[in-house]
């Protein structure tokens, strides 16, 4: 069973991971197809692949990790994040430069935000920047964390009940072992529930990153971009969206069929 | 008979160190593979040149973007491999291969009508569609797309194989694996791979080679956008000359990307799990960032200092 706390536990969770992960997107470079011909600045993707790309790492090692506490798997799939983040950036930038031979450069602003350096002499004409130059870099690694963390704050809680739901069928869950450390040891019957959560997580990605990319339409370069004052309105949006899709995966959760499936999973 | 717990240690750093040169290679054929049939970002270019007059022979397979493409491949391949190596209990090694090679079917499938549609539809603005075109790359994007998607199924193969696998009462999952089905790791690495290929690979193609009458050391005008070059060094330009210069750095690098991540990821994760304290990971996952923006900063000062402000 499934308590109204517990659910209400959850649902905060999902929707709020929805929150980062939209402003996970607003922080990334995302450069779009111009970057690809280092005609803009950013990285040569969109946004939905550039965050559920980083976020996958951060899925990755939540599975992995998912018997420690909650705060530490959430900090830990952030950091996995950023450093694929930072690892495609900074090789983005060595084909740049070599194999292009153009300096990292920002348009929209005159100096960069992090190393306050002149950075428009070196924009070619014709083209809005290209490379990912030190402010954007940061920016993405910021957002590439909020964004590991978003994905985490939906798989944590769906892993979770649906494993007690799977191993203690009869006893209520305590919306305390939603956050602290876990004690069980895993084996092969359980793999479905990872499954189920991995999913649930990868499809919070694709909801809330395309939300966010309607509302950037193609090219951002960082938090200062003009384009980063519309935050405040989608992440409301993508509130009230992971907040329906969080509904969706309660009653998924609470329906007798599902909880049929998971007793004969458990073995109970 | 009882192993020496370091011994199971040193086994597991190998099939470690085979995971990441397997995701290495395997990412080095995605880049090229996806150069090859202008699937990614710089297939706008491909799809606009005859819109402003430019007639090509470029091979343009665009049938989405390409971490879906790729994700797709991923799942197909390792959702066979799964049939066939936990359900007719084959060996895996075959299993792999079969299940990369139906994969690599649908996958050219996908390739010869996305090819065909895209080129009819610019028909309009006189783009003719060559028959040898298809018939001569087909088989090398083929090629590529089985060595991707062997390397994705036979990672996502180790890494829960690993989570479960027990030698000698030492249980390997609590070093290093993840507990997802095989399907799901085969659709969430070829995501990834997907992402990394297009956003670094992807540079050197569009920046340089759809660009190589432009001058070296200028990003690419908007003006000039769709006036790709269509004569290679003999004759016009294939997408296999495509390849043949991308595989020189393009595709290195973007395996190097990859092969980095699952590398320095799963390495921090690795030695947290050893020392057995979690802070280790966090603490080495955060020098990690900090070396890398330092790393970037470095390069970006260098290039602004050798190439010099725009004149």
């Amino acid at each position: 069973m499934i308590g109204i706390e517990t659910i209400i536990i959850m649902l905060i969770m999902i929707a709020i991971g929805g929150v980062l992960i939209c402003a996970g997107v607003f922080f990334m470079p995302v450069g779009g197809a111009p970057a690809a011909m280092s005609t803009a600045t950013g990285i040569a993707t969109g946004c939905e692949m550039m965050a559920t790309g980083a976020g996958i790492t951060g899925l990755l090692m939540s599975a992995a990790l998912y018997g420690q506490p909650s705060y530490i798997v959430i900090l830990n799939a952030g950091i996995s994040s950023a450093i694929m983040m930072c690892i495609t950036m900074f090789v983005a930038n060595l084909i740049a430069v070599f194999g292009k031979g153009v300096p990292p450069a920002l348009a929209t602003v005159d100096r960069d935000p992090v190393t306050k350096e002149n950075v428009k002499p070196y924009v070619t004409p014709g083209t809005v920047g290209h490379g990912v130059p030190t402010a954007s870099y940061v920016s993405g690694a910021i957002g590439a964390f909020l964004g590991g963390i978003g994905g985490a704050l939906t798989f944590i809680p769906i892993l979770r009940i649906a494993l007690y739901e799977c191993i203690t069928p009869e006893l209520a869950i305590d919306p305390s072992k939603l956050l602290g450390s876990l004690a069980i040891d895993v084996g092969y019957q359980h793999v479905p529930l990872f499954v189920l959560a991995g999913i649930s997580a990868l499809a919070m990605y694709f909801i809330n990153a395309n939300i966010a990319a309607y509302s950037i339409r193609g090219v951002i370069e960082g938090w200062w971009d003009p384009k980063f004052k519309r935050l405040p309105k989608t992440a409301l949006t993508c509130f009230i969206a992971s907040l329906v899709f969080g509904i969706l995966v309660a009653l998924l959760l609470n329906s007798e069929a599902f909880i049929y499936v998971l007793r004969l999973i458990g073995g109970g | 008979m009882g192993f020496d717990p370091s011994f199971v240690l040193l086994v597991l750093l190998g099939i470690f160190a085979l995971i990441v040169l397997l995701i290495t290679i395997g990412e080095w054929f995605e880049d090229i593979e996806s150069d090859m049939g202008s699937q990614s970002n710089p297939n706008s270019q491909v799809q606009l040149a005859p819109q402003v007059g430019v007639l090509h022979r470029l091979f343009n397979k665009a049938i989405s973007g390409e971490p879906v493409s790729q994700g797709l491949n991923g799942v197909i391949g390792a959702t066979l491999f799964t049939i066939f190596w936990w359900g007719l209990k084959w060996h895996p090694a075959l299993a792999i291969a079969i299940a990369a090679a139906i994969t690599t079917l649908f996958h050219m499938t996908l390739s010869t009508t996305a090819h065909v549609g895209r080129i009819t539809s610019s028909n309009v603005f006189g783009q003719p569609l060559y028959y040898d075109v298809i018939l001569t790359q087909l088989p090398l994007i083929a090629s590529h797309a089985f060595i991707l998607t062997s390397a994705l199924v036979a990672v996502s193969y180790l890494f829960y194989n690993l989570f479960f696998a027990v030698v000698d009462s030492i249980k390997l999952g609590q070093y290093l694996g993840y507990p997802i089905a095989i399907p799901l790791l085969g659709l969430v690495l070829g995501i990834t791979a997907g992402a990394i290929g297009s956003s670094t690979g992807d540079v050197h193609y569009g920046a340089e080679r759809e660009f190589q009458h432009a001058p070296y050391g200028e990003g690419i005008p908007m003006g000039l956008h769709g006036h790709i070059a269509v004569k290679a060094e003999v004759g016009y330009r294939m997408s296999m000359d495509m390849a043949y210069f991308c595989a020189k750095y393009g595709g290195p690098l973007t395996g190097l990307t990859y092969g980095m991540i699952i590398l320095l990821d799963n390495f921090r994760l690795f030695m947290g799990n050893i020392v057995g304290n979690v802070a280790v990971n966090v603490v080495i996952g955060i020098v990690i960032v900090i070396v890398l923006i330092l790393l970037n900063r470095y390069l970006e000062k260098w290039a602004r200092k050798k190439f010099g402000p725009y004149t």
